[in-house]
């Protein structure tokens, strides 16, 4: 009896230390995984201010990778679509961090300057503009294309990860006729709900990342 | 006054071009050039037939560096899309055949698609009535050309063909000649891929598939968020099957039930359809097609059962049976039907047996009722009483002998009963399709293929019985008779030499030495009882003997049987695996180090791992090497006990690996297996 007891118990470590360990691979990892833990982050905006993930810890986060030259990226802007997702986040009090990745010299790469000018200019409404020239960040949530979208729950947990909606084009009229998936999974995170689609096809253009 | 210019500038520029509308038909569109990319279209036909069908190219040429997207464009991208407009909508435009596709790597990502000029062919079908004179085809497509950035197009080209007889547009012949030079082979190899433990296992069943795997085999899958593009995964060839297991999308969402899968080496280009493993490859027999082909199946089974009278197993008893009809013209029909419903009723039997033994979780085959050697024995000596009783060593009149012999019905039932079972094992060869076809039906359909097979196989007597002019073929009773049916014992004696090799070969020499002395003791009672019959002075005496005889018979019998469960549990050892039961494995637990493997057929995952991991060379050595016991449990047909047994480790599939080692608390193993794996979980539950 004392044995099994033993044994249950070296088990039961095991699996603790076993646990932690997944903890860091999946935050080393490539790849991180909705209902798990958001990769940590800190990255400067076009005003100079660091942001980063835990300094938010309370509020729910919407992370948008862009570019503004993607054909796919100006289909939701031209359409004003990106730009009224972001008001009604913010009235919800949602951070919305627009994220750029591109190197400089790549298509989409531009100084702190030049995104505030594409911020005014298109009316858009982001908490802030994160310029990731290094591509930390996005490496770190594995940000395959523009625009890429993740919504973080209070908690820090991520809930979505993926396209946009569910028209995979560049055509502008395809705005109106797709499923809204990210706008579906982040009004179901403000819901206090699990979105009913965490995953789906991220569409767009590649992100440029430095090599 | 303005309105009204506007009205005729309109007017005139939709006159123009109606006009040019009607101009020359055109094979060949104008080239539209857009930023890195011209486009225009092409007709392979100039002058096309209604009813036919005509094949359009679009013609994409993108900038050197430029490329343009596949069926599935990979991590980014976009597939082109070409939307028809055709004069009606009995038009049926089919979808784009698409050539042989190049992988571009950028990053870590991977996209699909064609760099250079790249021909979309579609095939369109006219319908029998068109009447139009000319045939206007216009397409509107829409791409995403891309280097580091990317492009999005959009088209709209038309070509006008004339409707006659059918005329090849020579202008275009090397475009189109190209075009199909760069298409990949179709085949119908059979393909099935599931998801397990987030990998892709991808099986394809068929030996030129295997023979492609080298270290220059690439395969495009062809679905959306399936696999991981940018790994290449890991590609076995074995025997005649190519396995293909890849990493599952981050982004996997549903599953698809089947994908166009293009697997491009350097040699070849070949597109498949991979289909979803939920119901399996027996599965696959699709209700459409078996309600089809069930007719033909079932005829096929009759034929297999006519053809069963020429069996070397089955001729001895037939040959009897003619020998009884010949002998007695005047209940011909009675018994033509006794015995066919004998033979039926006997194959409509051993199959529902079968049927319910597999639901069991039996793996066993058709003939297994020849498996059990006491059966065989058991028919053995009854061949050498049959034989005795032709040669005159005794006389017609005991039970035993009537079988196949006396004049009434229900003695025709038992011989068609007794044919079945001496049949059986020679259906296996000969009847292989219906029989596989069987297996895999639901139980009535099965029934009714067996029954069919019964019917097949009574067809001559039946016609013996109803056809007069048939029987009158027949040789007239006689005195020739006598020396027939001595004649007749030989085949007799030799389906018991049959019988006993098939005993010896299950049971070993020992065993059959003990049966042969059984045999011996009772031909020599039956000899007994026969010279009972000529002097019925000797009759009790020789009947007393006759009787001590058959006792010792049976006890030799029963060592004979003894000797053999011996021999069989050695004989069990040569196999790498056993069936696994509740039972089995239970015994075996308490002995040594048990694996247990649940798999069942339709499982493309177990298959794979079974290959690669499991049925290997090396595998054989480590379980030998630490005397583990290997139990396999088939859950094709959902055993209970196996459902039980997963639900134990809260599953509720398969595969189950679960290693069990004296001492210590059982292990299950990783749904993917690799020999590296097996063989440190094997080290490390040894030490």
């Amino acid at each position: 009896m004392k044995i099994h007891f033993n044994t249950k118990l070296r088990r039961t470590m095991l699996g603790v230390v076993g646990a932690m360990f997944a903890t860091v691979a999946t935050v080393a990892m490539a790849n991180p995984e909705v209902g798990e833990p958001a990769p940590a982050f800190s990255v400067t905006d076009t005003q100079g201010q660091v942001h980063s993930l835990e300094q938010y810890n309370g509020s729910m986060v919407v992370l948008e990778w862009t570019n503004h030259d993607c054909p796919f990226v100006v289909k939701h802007y031209a359409t004003d679509n990106m730009q009224n997702l972001q008001r009604e986040m913010a009235e919800q009090d949602v951070v919305w961090l627009t994220v750029i990745s591109s190197a400089p010299g790549t298509q989409g790469h531009v100084s702190p300057a030049q995104a505030d000018e594409l911020t005014s200019s298109r009316n858009a409404a982001p908490a802030a503009v994160l310029l990731d020239e290094d591509g930390t960040m996005g490496r770190a949530y594995a940000a395959r294309v523009t625009p890429h979208m993740y919504v973080i729950d209070g908690a820090g947990v991520l809930q979505y990860a993926g396209g946009i909606d569910s028209i995979p084009t560049a055509n502008h009229a395809d705005v109106e006729r797709a499923d809204p998936y990210f706008a579906n999974a982040a009004r179901a995170v403000l819901a206090g709900e699990t979105p009913e689609r965490q995953v789906t096809r991220p569409y767009g253009c590649t992100v440029k990342y430095a090599d | 006054m303005r309105k009204f210019l506007l009205l005729l500038f309109a007017s005139w520029l939709l006159i123009g071009t109606s006009l040019a509308a009607q101009s020359a038909p055109s094979t060949r569109s104008d080239v539209v050039v857009q930023p890195h990319l011209e486009a225009r279209l092409l007709a392979e036909y100039q002058q096309v037939t209604p009813g036919d069908k005509v094949v359009i190219a679009v013609k994409l040429m993108p900038e050197a560096g430029w490329h343009t997207y596949w069926l599935n464009p990979g991590d980014s991208g976009l597939a082109t899309v070409i939307h028809w407009d055709l004069p009606n909508s009995e038009f049926i435009a089919e979808g784009i055949q698409w050539p042989i596709a190049q992988k571009f790597n950028i990053g870590h990502l991977s996209n699909y698609g064609f760099e250079g000029d790249t021909y979309l062919l579609s095939t369109i079908h006219i319908p029998h009535d068109y009447a139009d004179t000319t045939l206007p085809i216009t397409a509107t497509v829409d791409w995403l050309v891309c280097e580091e950035i990317c492009i999005p197009g959009t088209a709209t080209f038309s070509v006008e063909l004339a409707v006659g007889d059918s005329v090849l547009a020579a202008e275009n012949s090397a475009e189109f000649a190209l075009a199909r030079a760069n298409l990949p082979e179709l085949a119908s190899w059979p393909a099935y891929f599931d998801i397990q433990a987030q990998q892709v296992t991808i099986l394809v069943d068929h030996p030129s598939a295997a023979a492609m795997a080298d270290s220059s085999l690439y395969a495009f899958v062809g679905a959306g968020e399936l696999v991981e593009h940018q790994p290449a995964g890991s590609i076995n060839a074995i025997d005649s099957q190519l396995l293909i297991q890849r990493q599952l999308n981050t982004y996997f969402h549903d599953m698809p039930s089947a994908f166009e899968l293009l697997l491009v080496n350097d040699e070849r280009a070949v597109q498949i359809t991979v289909a979803a493993s939920e119901q399996g490859p027996a599965g696959n027999v699709d209700t459409a097609s078996t309600s089809a082909s069930l007719a033909w199946v079932l005829l096929l089974a009759m034929a297999g059962g006519l053809l069963l009278n020429l069996m070397p197993c089955v001729f001895p008893v037939l040959s009897l049976k003619a020998l009884h009809l010949a002998n007695q013209n005047n209940s011909a029909r009675a018994d033509a039907i006794g015995y066919t419903l004998g033979v039926i009723i006997t194959f409509v039997a051993i199959a529902g047996l079968l049927i319910l033994l597999r639901a069991g979780g039996q793996a066993l085959g058709w003939g297994f009722q020849l498996q059990n050697p006491l059966l065989i024995a058991l028919l053995a000596l009854l061949f050498i009483a049959i034989a005795l009783n032709l040669l005159g060593v005794y006389q017609i009149g005991t039970r035993l002998m009537s079988l196949g012999q006396s004049g009434h019905q229900q003695n025709s039932f038992a011989t068609g009963v007794l044919a079945v079972v001496i049949a059986s094992p020679c259906t296996a060869p000969f009847m292989g399709v219906a029989l596989g076809f069987a297996i895999i039906q639901p139980p009535s359909i099965a029934l009714l293929i067996f029954a069919a097979l019964g019917f097949g196989m009574a067809l001559p007597f039946l016609l013996l019985g109803f056809v007069p002019q048939v029987a009158r073929l027949l040789p007239k009773p006689g005195a020739w008779m006598e020396t027939f049916k001595h004649w007749m014992a030989l085949p007799m004696n030799l389906t018991t030499v049959w019988l006993l090799w098939v005993f010896g070969r299950q049971a070993g020499v020992d065993s059959l030495a003990l049966l042969l002395i059984a045999a011996v003791l009772f031909a020599t009672a039956l000899w007994c009882f026969g010279s009972g019959q000529l002097k019925p002075a000797k009759k009790v005496r020789q009947n007393v003997l006759g009787w001590l005889l058959l006792a010792l018979c049976a006890v030799s019998l029963f060592f004979a049987l003894q000797m053999q469960q011996a021999s069989h549990a050695a004989s069990n050892s040569q196999q790498n695996w056993q069936s696994w039961s509740p039972s089995v494995h239970d015994e075996l637990q308490t002995k040594q180090p048990v694996f247990v493997n649940m798999t069942a057929d339709w499982c493309i995952t177990c298959l794979a791992n079974e290959r690669v991991a499991l049925e290997t060379e090396a595998t054989r050595a480590l379980f030998t090497e630490h005397n583990i016991a290997y139990l396999k449990g088939d859950w094709t047909l959902q055993n209970p006990e196996i459902t039980e047994y997963l639900g134990r480790y809260q599953r509720n599939g398969v595969p189950l690996y679960v290693l069990y080692w004296p001492g210590k608390e059982a292990q299950v193993l990783p749904q993917i297996l690799t020999p590296a794996l097996l063989r440190e979980v094997v080290l490390n539950a040894s030490q």
